[in-house]
């Protein structure tokens, strides 16, 4: 019945919805198995931790794009984390342009509340940081009509581990990214293209959601 | 006659199975490495046209629970008479799965994002040249895998995948795999 119900709703945002549904029920019924395993006695501060991710960018002049990265987080202490990560987000403009952006950055993270780490299922977190991003737009139809910039943005949000094990944990992470530079237009008119970059700063974003794998490989510091 | 070797085999196979299923399971557990290989098919939501690939995977339990999982999909061809739209779609994931066990039953629920190399083929989409390119996805995947012994185990394995490929034209990526077949499996580590 689901897949019938996808089959008829191509659209990419709808699918990304679905998952994200999926996976919402599916934590959601660990909860019972998490509590019932015993408290886990492992040190928080000094973990390194090493992942994958996939990303939605919605409310992007762009349109909505899909991207897939990596990172790996240093834990500094039991209430604050450090990720730091890198994307590659492809985004369909209008059928007739390709954006892409990479993202490469860092996030501090700040448990709020104590005392939520494994066997705890839901652990939420505040996060805020910086990255480095590049942009760059081609015409689909003829790739010789390009440009791309290099960047800085800011970003802040809120998220949440699903803490599966000591070690593994699932992350549903939503931030707003500000880019701190010149955008690039697509200026798009019937089959003709056109890029131009903006001629000051414009303070654009988009809203990034993140669901990231996270395993803990070693500590640093005991 | 006919009815009854089919019978004898049927016997024959529920024999063997519910001789595995009986027995405790010492094979689920943190350090057992699984790898797969097999034809994965699949149907595309947009395009209106079946894949075939050529599938492999390899596994890795972290907890009797939980797996971290890489899995490659090389692309083969369409099942159908009409040309592909694609002249290869290949894949890529990365991801984790959670595991239900029962004896040698395991049902498992996993994420993987991912990416795809991809290019179009020419024809079928009116275009006089085409160009590869890396698309970002993401996938989600159901599975069964029962485990005959400490070296063997029958699997059965769909996925979900969303993306877009926009090179040259935009053509929606979203598609269903299913794969199954026979795996090998090894316990790294020592039991307890």
């Amino acid at each position: 019945m689901t897949i019938v119900l996808i089959y008829k709703q191509t659209d990419m945002k709808n699918i990304f919805l679905f998952f994200v549904i999926l996976t919402s029920c599916f934590f959601a019924n660990q909860s019972g198995y998490s509590q019932e395993l015993s408290t886990s006695n492992v040190p928080k501060a000094g973990w390194v931790s090493v992942g994958g991710r996939s990303t939605i960018s919605l409310f992007d002049s762009d349109g909505i794009g899909l991207g897939t990265g990596g990172q790996f987080r240093i834990q500094p202490s039991t209430r604050v984390n450090t990720d730091w990560f890198a994307d590659y987000i492809s985004i369909n403009v209008d059928n007739k342009v390709r954006s892409i952006y990479y993202h490469i950055g860092w996030s501090v993270l700040y448990y709020p509340f104590e005392n939520k780490h494994y066997p705890k299922l839901i652990q939420p977190y505040l996060l805020a940081g910086h990255c480095f991003d590049y942009n760059q737009k081609t015409s689909m139809s003829d790739p010789t009509i390009t440009k791309d910039r290099w960047g800085s943005a800011v970003q802040a949000g809120i998220g949440t581990h699903f803490n599966l094990t000591d070690k593994f944990d699932i992350s549903l992470t939503c931030q707003y990214m500000i880019h701190l530079t010149k955008e690039l237009d697509a200026q798009i008119d019937g089959n003709n293209v056109a890029i131009e970059e903006t001629k000051n700063t414009t303070l654009e974003g988009h809203l990034l959601t993140t669901v990231s794998l996270n395993y803990k490989i070693f500590r640093l510091w005991k | 006659m006919e009815m009854i070797r089919k019978n004898s085999v049927l016997l024959l196979i529920l024999a063997v199975v519910s001789t595995a299923y009986s027995q405790n399971n010492d094979v689920i557990r943190t350090g057992l490495l699984n790898g797969e290989l097999t034809i994965s098919t699949s149907s595309m939501f947009a395009e209106k046209q079946s894949y075939f690939y050529a599938h492999g995977n390899l596994e890795g339990f972290v907890s009797p629970k939980v797996s971290l999982v890489g899995e490659v999909y090389y692309y083969l061809g369409t099942t159908g008479m009409a040309e592909s739209t694609f002249r290869y779609n290949h894949s890529l994931f990365f991801g984790a799965s959670r595991h239900f066990t029962n004896g040698n039953s395991d049902f498992y629920l996993g994420l993987q994002p991912g990416i795809s190399l991809t290019r179009l083929n020419e024809i079928p989409n009116n275009l006089l040249q085409t160009h590869s390119g890396v698309n970002p996805l993401f996938s989600t995947v159901a599975g069964y895998n029962f485990y005959v012994n400490r070296f063997f185990h029958f699997f059965v394995q769909t996925r979900l995948i969303a993306g877009e490929h926009n090179f040259d034209e935009h053509k929606n990526l979203s598609e269903i795999r299913l794969s199954a077949g026979l795996g090998f499996n090894l316990n790294t580590i020592r039991a307890k």
